[in-house]
């Protein structure tokens, strides 16, 4: 009779301002008996405060509830209203760039905002590649272990996220927390002596993130695929930013107007998070979701350099995650350098929009994945009831189950050490905020 | 009269107020604030940043004469007295930083001034010359947003003000 084992790993607090959680696995008899990845979102907290404020509010506000992802916010927000008001004249989404005369407001406002989302990739993934990933997969703890190695590699990423933070000042002010966008456009348009400015670093950015795909294409990454499904926006012929639809690997094609209907939140007891769930089971959003069901849809010159170097997509290995935020770095970069090349003045830069009661719904594609807004409105125009579901919650089942699957694969007897090590990696590889936080983690194990 | 040829005048100082809207985390933005009333562009670029983790090399990278301002919770050590304004080397920051995280009342931001700085000396990516100021703040009073500082902490603000505006005002006369 073999005698029953248990065993504890715990990590009681992943700390950072853009979300924190820990993580808890409990093992009995070599098996994962519990595994939570407690997380504490404070976005969340943001759908009652918006209550009661105007519609016009909500680009200022929502750019508050994350410090690296602010412009997706705003643009999922604009989207819900502007679906709402019938302002499609002004977004026409569903438009390609290059399908119509690159002439009015609605184009302008469309390809600005394009070029705003550029440059919030750009940055973020600049962010998650140089600081939180390429440690892990080089074998370095940190970044600044990293540089006397790599040091190269790092002036280039961080140039790259210099630009993409650039952009965003271009049209929000500000890198942070941006001020620009509105209702039915932008505040202001940027003058031409900036936009020129930018145009330049444009040109200087692209072989810097050509480099950067090569590289990460050649970096040791580990080979685990697992089985998962895929959810991203899909756009008719642009590679999705903002869009109508939502696809699904499992075949799924919906209007974001249907979103409620086949994902669900749920509560669980270790979160203060929802869990998010298509048809009730765990899915993946982000760069490699989007990579994987758009593939078809980036740029013809990313498409070469990608089979130049033999990278496949779709790829159900998470450590490609790396390889798909380089692919969408370099999709952004020619996508921006092109719109900064062809921008005509525009006076004004917003149409004026009249607000009518009914309900908002919009999505865009965050640099960590799929957003999902929804805004019961007066016919004031003031919210009664907001909902907004970010990746990081779509995730958190998928996260929990590659942990799972991971920590079982490296062997459950394995030392506390390695064992938090892998974790930490898993939860990296899908979200930098929380990514940001596994750094500070403190691991029990309880065998 | 000013200057019809700005371009030929020397490299001005750069000063980066740092901080978030919260409470009394908002000081190096209210010298940063100070200081673009005493100075004008030609002496010195004064920004104010929020939270900029590794994005500050970019403001900083190849200057020639850097000037930061950032608030702390420094619970250890003998300046810890709110509003106490303490002038670090990039080594004594650095130290600074780690007694703070280990005692637990750090900031949880991931990647901080220290390790930005840190970062950018190992990347050849700092200023010719560097100066960083840190104003003790209490970490209660980083909860809410507001216009004021806390006394001790606006007081800090003045005294800064002048000695930097003082320096920077020698700095554009060597």
């Amino acid at each position: 009779m073999t005698e029953s084992s248990s065993r504890r790993i715990e990590v009681p607090i992943l700390a950072r301002v853009e979300g924190e959680g820990g993580l808890e696995v409990s093992i009995r008899d070599d098996r994962i008996a519990h595994l939570a990845l407690r997380i504490f979102e404070p976005p969340r907290l943001f759908e009652q405060f918006l209550v009661g404020h105007h519609y016009s509010e909500i680009p200022d506000l929502v750019a508050r509830i994350c410090g690296i992802c602010p412009v997706a916010y705003q643009m999922s927000g604009v989207s819900a209203i502007e679906r709402l008001f019938a302002a499609d004249a002004a977004t026409d989404q569903n438009s390609h760039q290059h399908s119509q005369p690159n002439t009015g407001l609605a184009a302008w406002v469309r390809r600005m905002r394009r070029l705003f989302y550029c440059g919030e990739w750009i940055q973020s993934h600049a962010l998650h590649i140089h600081l939180l990933a390429a440690p892990d997969f080089l074998g370095f703890d940190s970044a600044i272990a990293m540089a006397a190695r790599h040091g190269d590699e790092l002036r280039r990423g961080l140039a790259l996220q210099a630009f993409g933070n650039r952009i965003i000042a271009l049209l929000g002010a500000r890198s942070v927390h941006p001020v620009g966008a509105r209702v039915g456009g932008f505040w202001r348009r940027p003058a031409l002596s900036e936009i020129a400015t930018v145009k330049a670093e444009a040109e200087r950015a692209l072989p810097a993130a050509e480099a950067l795909l090569r590289w990460t294409a050649a970096l040791p990454l580990p080979q685990q695929p697992q089985h998962f499904n895929c959810v991203s926006l899909r756009h008719p012929l642009e590679y999705p930013m903002m869009a109508e639809r939502i696809v699904a690997e499992s075949g799924l094609d919906i209007s974001v107007d249907d979103f409620e209907a086949h994902f669900s939140e749920h509560q669980v007891p270790h979160s203060t998070a929802l869990h998010g769930l298509l048809e009730g089971e765990p899915y993946l959003v982000g760069p490699l979701a989007r990579v994987n069901l758009n593939q078809d849809r980036l740029h013809p010159h990313v498409q070469a350099l990608l089979a130049e170097l033999g990278v496949e997509f779709p790829s159900h290995d998470m450590a490609q995650s790396v390889i798909a935020r380089a692919v969408e770095i370099l999709q952004a970069v020619l996508e921006a350098a092109e719109i900064l090349a062809n921008v005509a003045p525009q006076t004004p830069a917003y149409a004026e929009l009249a607000p009518r009661a009914g309900i908002a719904r919009g999505a865009s594609e965050a640099p960590r994945g799929l957003l999902w807004h929804r805004y019961d409105l007066d016919a004031d125009g003031r919210i009664q009831q907001a909902r907004i579901v970010p990746p990081t919650s779509q995730n958190q089942a998928r996260i929990e189950a590659d942990l799972a699957q991971t920590l079982t694969r490296i062997g459950l007897n394995a030392d506390a050490d390695r064992l938090r090590q892998a974790g930490e990696q898993v939860i990296r590889n899908y979200d930098p905020c929380i990514s940001c936080a596994t750094h500070f983690l403190r691991l029990t194990l309880n065998r | 009269m000013r200057d019809p040829f700005p371009a030929l005048d020397p490299e001005p100082v750069i000063v980066i107020g740092l901080g978030s809207p919260w409470g009394d985390d908002r000081v190096g933005w209210c010298l940063a604030d100070a200081l673009a009333e005493r100075l004008s562009p030609h002496q010195a670029q004064v920004l104010k940043l929020d939270r900029p983790g590794p994005a500050l090399l970019a403001h900083i990278a190849g200057q020639q004469y850097v000037i930061l301002v950032d608030a702390a919770v420094t619970n250890t050590g003998m300046n810890s007295r709110i509003g106490a304004v303490q002038h670090l080397s990039l080594d004594e920051l650095a130290i600074m930083s780690v007694a703070t995280r280990s005692a637990g009342i750090s900031s949880s931001h991931g990647f901080g001034l220290a390790d930005t700085l840190a970062l950018g000396r190992s990347l050849c990516m700092l200023p010719l010359a560097l100066d960083i100021y840190i104003v003790s703040i209490d970490a209660v009073q980083t909860r809410q947003t507001g216009l004021e500082l806390t006394p001790a902490v606006a007081t800090a603000v003045g005294s800064l003000a002048d000695a930097i505006s003082g320096m920077v005002g020698r700095v554009n006369l060597d």
